[in-house]
């Protein structure tokens, strides 16, 4: 995306305060992108938008100039929530589960932020996809929406 | 040892769908065959005869194997390394300190040993499939900064500075004179000319039986007078199978160190006038007197040499002692009929002799970087100030993807339920595509090959200008290794990484293996996006080719 000029953000639990705890963040790989052109490092709390608990987060960001103004606006509180996910639900979940989904006004910011670039990007004419590629990106363009929180695969 | 190692990647090599001809490290074959290193076989073996003697019971000949102390050491070696690879998913000690415990293992519950030493092997062969993918993710990450934020590293510089050698027509360039011979042979199927002078292991100038082609090569490598008597002679033997070739391996088992080589006798040819070596290449030479014999254009001459050359695989050595006899033999007479000087002519053929003329310039970079480098060059790279780099002209075709990757179920709220109630864009069409296994077993694998390359490319041809990874984060979470356990049968989750085993150096399981290297495939995706490598459940499921 740096090389294209696309616009991406990855999001990772934020960096810890412990010397010794593993981050991605402390990743040789992602130190060196971080100093790419267009690429950004911004931390957040998902409990401003809505999560249960405080939950830190980095983004690294590529060429979203605007992210941090929308993420200003969609946010729903100041303070920070008090609340701790630890342990297990009452029906045997690991309470930490919920938090795996975004909450959704991140999302909202996210969405307005790309929405945003994409839409000051101007239109180049040139090739079109194939056919096929067209018949893909619609088949994994999900419409039905499912209210499960499931393990990642990382078991 | 070299030989056994060499003769095992062979036959692994031979269980991949690759080219002869095709460049694969050692650890790339053997991660991708998913098998033990040569080393590794033989520390099976070793530990696999352990358990047999201690099977055979108590016997004279422990007396005997206790006094070869160097086989003893290798034992213990293997032991220890043993012990290295399941300390963190096993409960055994230390065999240096606890022996007796091993020892009733090995001959008290055979099923268990086994599968220990299946489990060690097991660990070792996923370890280096994480070290290789780790480092294909490096060297592709490196390659792409270098480009981007335009430095050259301290490493990347040229090995072999004073001498050229490479394939014209492919305009590839090779460290040495025997990679350039390599190379003809295996792409253009030229035979080296030493062996056009012979075609059985009997030299025709000294009459000497060596009976292996392996023995008569490196005769004819040393012995300059016979060689240059065979060129004298000026014939050209049909190729036969040469050093390495099964015959020639079956000759040398079959006769080498028991017969010395043998002096034959018979007639031999008259004594001719010995031909000084030479590269030239005497179509080639042909041509270029052809070409210059009615020159009107300078130019239109080197355009037709140029033509010539791209269709006519020539070494670098060849083409330049050829060009260079034929300038070194053109004179005033040759020059009567042309229409510019013969020292502008000669100045024009000479610059043919630029190898940037031919692409053949380019400095060379180390083959393989270590992981350890590559990991040291991207500090610097995060600790070097870079002046503002120039804007990526920003453009996008008519139809753009949204990638969301590890997008997991549909719900309200999500990324794209926001998107789907904006107003639709004027000017582009939107695809917002869900990458995920709970969305597509094949297009939403981050860890199939044929899946990342697909979104890859997409991304290089200017359809994916955007994306949203948030890779699962379980093996780094910080809670790993805290508070107390729900009950004393079940453990907490225990800590994978940390800051000297960012990469996971020690995981518990082979299914925690398997979680953190998940992980870490689609980390590396979610970061690069590029090919690092295959891996196992990719290949079992048959990863798509979409292009």
């Amino acid at each position: 995306m740096v090389q294209t000029g696309g616009a991406g953000v990855v999001e990772h639990p934020a960096e810890p305060e412990e010397e010794m705890a593993a981050s991605i963040w402390k990743l040789p790989a992602v130190l060196a992108l971080l100093q790419a052109p267009g690429v950004n490092r911004h931390r957040i709390a998902q409990g401003l938008f809505g999560a249960p608990s405080a939950k830190a987060t980095d983004l690294m960001v590529i060429n979203l100039p605007h992210i941090v103004a929308e993420l200003r606006c969609w946010m729903l509180r100041k303070e920070l929530p008090h609340g701790a996910s630890i342990g297990l639900t009452a029906d045997g979940q690991w309470r930490t589960g919920i938090l795996k989904e975004y909450p959704p006004a991140m999302c909202g910011a996210l969405a307005s932020a790309f929405r945003r670039e994409l839409d000051r990007t101007p239109t180049k004419t040139g090739s079109e996809p194939k056919l096929d590629d067209i018949a893909l990106w619609e088949s994994l363009t999900v419409t039905m929406y499912s209210s499960h929180i499931g393990q990642d695969f990382a078991g | 040892m070299t030989h056994f190692h060499a003769a095992v990647i062979r036959l692994y090599r031979r269980l991949l769908p690759v080219s002869p001809d095709q460049h694969l490290a050692d650890d790339e074959v053997l991660s991708q065959v998913h098998m033990p290193s040569p080393i590794e076989l033989i520390r099976r073996a070793r530990l696999r005869y352990v358990a047999t003697l201690h099977h055979c019971g108590e016997r004279h000949e422990w007396g005997l194997l206790a006094a070869d102390r160097a086989w003893q050491g290798l034992v213990e070696d293997d032991m220890d390394w043993m012990w290295g690879q399941i300390k963190h998913s096993s409960q055994m000690p230390n065999p240096k300190l606890h022996w007796e415990r091993w020892r009733e293992v090995i001959c008290f519950h055979r099923s268990y040993w086994r599968r220990l030493t299946r489990r060690a092997f097991e660990h070792a062969i996923l370890q280096r499939e994480k070290h290789w993918r780790v480092q294909v993710f490096y060297e592709s990450l490196t390659r792409h900064l270098r480009q981007t934020l335009k430095y050259v590293p301290h490493e990347c510089q040229e090995i072999a500075a004073h001498a050229t050698y490479g394939c014209i027509s492919c305009k590839k360039r090779c460290r040495n004179k025997a990679g350039e011979a390599a190379h003809m042979f295996r792409v253009h199927h030229q035979v080296a000319k030493r062996r056009l002078l012979v075609d059985d292991p009997v030299c025709p100038a000294c009459l000497k039986n060596f009976h292996t082609m392996g023995k008569l090569t490196a005769h004819l490598y040393y012995a300059k007078h016979c060689r240059r008597t065979l060129h004298s002679r000026n014939y050209e033997c049909a190729p036969v199978p040469g050093k390495g070739s099964n015959q020639d391996q079956q000759n040398t088992k079959e006769h080498d160190r028991l017969l010395p080589p043998i002096q034959a006798e018979g007639p031999q040819q008259a004594p001719q006038r010995a031909r000084e070596e030479t590269e030239v290449d005497s179509d080639l030479h042909m041509f270029l007197m052809e070409t210059f014999l009615d020159l009107e254009n300078v130019e239109v001459a080197i355009m037709h040499i140029l033509e010539e050359l791209e269709m006519r695989p020539t070494t670098w050595t060849t083409w330049t002692a050829t060009l260079r006899y034929f300038v070194d033999t053109l004179d005033d007479e040759d020059a009567q009929a042309w229409p510019v000087s013969l020292t502008e002519v000669k100045a024009r053929l000479l610059d043919l002799l630029e190898p940037m003329r031919w692409d053949l310039d380019a400095p060379f970079v180390r083959p393989v970087q270590s992981l350890e480098r590559l990991e040291q060059e991207c500090r610097d790279v995060a600790v070097t100030e870079w002046p503002p780099a120039s804007d990526v002209p920003r453009e996008a075709f008519r139809h753009r993807v949204l990638l969301h990757i590890f997008s997991g179920r549909r719900r309200p709220g999500d990324l794209q339920f926001f998107l789907d109630r904006m107003e639709g864009p004027s000017h582009y069409i939107l695809h917002v595509v869900s990458m995920d296994v709970v969305v597509d077993a094949v297009w939403g694998d981050a860890m199939a090959v044929g899946t990342r390359d697909y979104w890859q490319k997409a991304a290089l041809d200017g359809f994916v200008v955007a994306f949203l990874a948030g890779p699962p984060c379980e093996t780094w979470s910080k809670a790993r290794g805290k508070g107390v356990p729900l009950n004393k049968h079940k453990k907490l989750p225990r800590i994978l990484r940390d800051e000297d085993h960012l990469w996971t150096a020690k995981p518990s399981s082979q299914r925690a293996y398997a979680g953190s290297d998940r992980e870490r495939a689609t980390h590396l995706h979610a970061v690069d996006g590029s090919d690092h490598g295959a891996n196992r459940r990719s290949r079992r499921r048959g990863a798509p080719s979409r292009t």
